[in-house]
């Protein structure tokens, strides 16, 4: 886990309402790192599916890069104006797993046809029965039994955990080096859901992807990330390893989302909830933009930004509680407890 | 076959429930003979994925599906199939949803006073304009919602509070049984734990006795009393739910626990995944019946399982 294979410095998105404008990324940078997976975390409207989307040119409209940069492979995606030039990226170099699987594929076409298609453009060496070999191949990767018979059917003959199945062998045709996997869980059960990290998990080993996994829900990526970036408001507020995020949490946001999983709740006592609502993007945000939200929020936080501090090597957060000269503000208990109960469900299984 | 463990008041008892979709060869069974007892004031959590049958169940007790087998007791009184006018009324005066999909379940096209008194306008016709309005508002307030809330439209709203609102519809009916629908599935984590929050204290208030129906059991080990784990049409495990969570013996129930996420990279590293495969049973030859394992804790297996588990 060395060689960076993107990198986005300081990039800012910004958004044309109604003669409004909406600050939607501010300043983000990140490295990912090849073959690693890496968790993006935020609550609806953190800008987390916006900020995955730029890496692919699937900007709405009145949506525009401001400033900054994305370098993939030695070039600027952040300068790619032609669809011509995205088309290139797009599949090929990075490709994409949407939430809804019932609405990600064509319901007039067998599923076979839609992995051929990406074969087809991506992998044009594939023809005839090499193609068909190639089909079949990436059906059973997927873990989808009689993939013979199962590619000659329609959309809806496959459940939603099937259809899942399929969109990720679609994605995995186009040949990618990264795939993008934005909340491909939330629309599933609880059991599919777990068969789908495990199935992403062992992919990954296989064709060597790097994984950006985007999700609202902390609980989820334990099992599948490396790496998770929390994002509050457009920024990434901390990145750590996920033993750091998940053991040794360092901003109050993160803090709040830890302790609001139903996981950790104790029978009879309310979930931590966080108040209010998110800031709004139209205004310029002064200070620590989770501050208002923040019970143990400091006077500074209303008045100046706080800067990246290191904790570990791999390990930083935007907060001044970790400033030397902040008070000693300690995490909630139940963040404590994390590690133990870990402990002790594995006792109980 | 199945008895209150203790002396509690009986309110929903569901006898052998079956719910037939489609007729003649097309006809297909989602409801298999389900047997359960909601205590007054309990939450009792009904567990599967999709298809195993659990929302059929809810709302064939909502009277929405008509059942084609069994009874369904609602205080002693039998509310399924044909029952007189009044009863009608009075079910769904006490027995009220709240829907997954906040999204979806409101009107568009009303404002949420309307939204909120439709219930009222219906079944409680005598009401003049001010104490309807009053009702409204109070309702609103229990939600934690303000009450200019009330002239306005649900897209207006964040979809915690949507839900809000169609919690709010729910209550200003005085209900005795909510029965709950998946309803945090849609919604973000932080705003889970708000509506999880606001169920929990209007139990506390009200005594309200819920049915909670979800997928994730993670939610049901932190909200509900008991659970009935339901498995194509069929209840495989019924009990308390920590019992149920800590000493579980269908291979099923052990497939859904093993699947819970925990927020514990170690944990989840080590984690091995449990599918549950229907095979493993010999039904054919033994069919399986109704064991109590524990007072109160029920599976659904032959007599040789029994002695496994």
């Amino acid at each position: 886990m060395s060689e960076v294979i993107l990198s986005v410095q300081n990039l800012n998105i910004k958004f044309n309402l109604r003669g409004r404008v909406l600050h939607a990324i501010r300043g983000i940078d990140l490295d990912i790192y090849k073959g690693e997976s890496i968790a993006i975390v935020g609550e609806s409207g953190s800008g987390k599916s916006v900020f995955t989307k730029s890496f692919m040119g699937l900007l709405d409209g009145n949506g525009f890069i401001s400033s900054g940069s994305i370098l993939y492979d030695g070039r600027d995606l952040s300068k790619i104006t032609r669809a011509k030039d995205w088309q290139k990226i797009r599949g090929g170099e990075i490709a994409m797993i949407m939430q809804d699987p019932m609405t990600s594929l064509n319901p007039l076409k067998t599923i076979g046809d839609q992995i051929a298609e990406a074969i087809q453009i991506h992998q044009p060496e594939f023809k005839g029965e090499a193609l068909k070999q190639k089909i079949i191949g990436y059906l059973t990767d997927v873990g989808i039994t009689e993939p013979e018979r199962r590619a000659k059917q329609y959309p809806h003959e496959f459940s939603g955990g099937m259809r899942q199945r399929v969109v990720i062998a679609i994605a995995l045709a186009c040949n990618p080096k990264i795939l993008i996997c934005d909340e491909p869980t939330t629309a599933l059960d609880v059991t599919i859901q777990a068969q789908i990290i495990d199935l992403l998990k062992d992919l990954k080993k296989k064709y060597a992807l790097t994984i950006v996994f985007i999700t609202h829900d902390l609980g989820v990526v334990a099992n599948i990330a490396d790496r998770v970036a929390v994002m509050y408001a457009g920024q990434i507020i901390e990145l750590g390893m996920a033993n750091e995020i998940f053991y040794d949490p360092r901003h109050p946001y993160t803090w709040a989302l830890l302790s609001s999983l139903p996981q950790l709740g104790e029978k009879g006592v309310s979930l931590y909830t966080i108040h209010g609502t998110p800031p709004n993007l139209f205004k310029a945000v002064v200070g620590d933009a989770f501050a208002p939200r923040n019970p143990r929020a400091l006077k500074i936080d209303f008045i100046k930004e706080p800067p990246c501090f290191e904790v570990s090597p791999t390990h930083w957060a935007k907060t001044w509680l970790l400033d030397p000269r902040a008070p000693q503000v300690e995490p909630p208990e139940v963040i404590k407890y994390i590690r133990e109960l870990g402990v002790k469900n594995d006792a109980a299984n | 076959m199945m008895q209150p463990t203790e002396e509690r008041e009986v309110l929903l008892d569901v006898k052998d429930l079956h719910v037939t979709f489609g007729k003649g060869k097309k006809a297909f069974e989602a409801v298999k003979g389900v047997d359960f007892q909601v205590f007054k004031g309990e939450t009792f959590g009904i567990v599967g994925e999709s298809g195993s049958g659990k929302t059929t169940i809810g709302r064939a007790i909502m009277r929405i599906h008509p059942t084609s087998g069994g009874e369904i007791l609602y205080k002693g009184e039998r509310i399924n199939g044909k029952i007189s006018r009044q009863l009608d009324r009075k079910v769904i005066q006490e027995i009220q949803m709240i829907f997954q999909d906040p999204m979806a379940s409101l009107n568009e096209r009303a404002k949420v006073d309307y939204i909120v008194s439709e219930g009222l306008v219906n079944i409680k016709k005598g009401l003049s304009r001010k104490e309807r309005q009053d009702k409204v508002m109070q309702a609103l307030s229990d939600v934690g919602l303000l009450p200019e809330f009330a002239s306005r439209f649900p897209h207006e709203f964040s979809g915690g509070q949507r839900q809000r609102i169609g919690i709010a519809r729910a209550l200003i009916m005085e209900p005795e049984l909510i029965i709950a629908d998946e309803p945090i599935s849609a919604l973000d984590v932080s705003i889970r734990a708000q509506v999880l929050n606001l169920l929990a204290d209007l139990q506390k208030e009200k005594g309200i006795t819920y049915i909670f129906i979800a997928h994730d059991l993670s939610v049901m080990r932190y909200f509900t009393d008991r659970i009935a784990v339901v498995h194509l049409g069929k209840i495989v495990e019924l009990g308390n739910t920590e019992e149920i969570i800590t000493n579980a013996r269908h291979p099923y129930t052990k497939a859904l626990i093993s699947a819970i996420p925990m927020p514990d990279p170690e944990h989840e590293k080590n984690k091995v995944l449990t599918v549950y495969d229907p095979s493993q049973h010999d039904y054919d030859v033994d069919p399986p019946s109704w064991h109590e394992i524990v007072p109160g804790h029920f599976v659904l297996c032959n007599d040789r399982e029994a002695e496994i588990w």
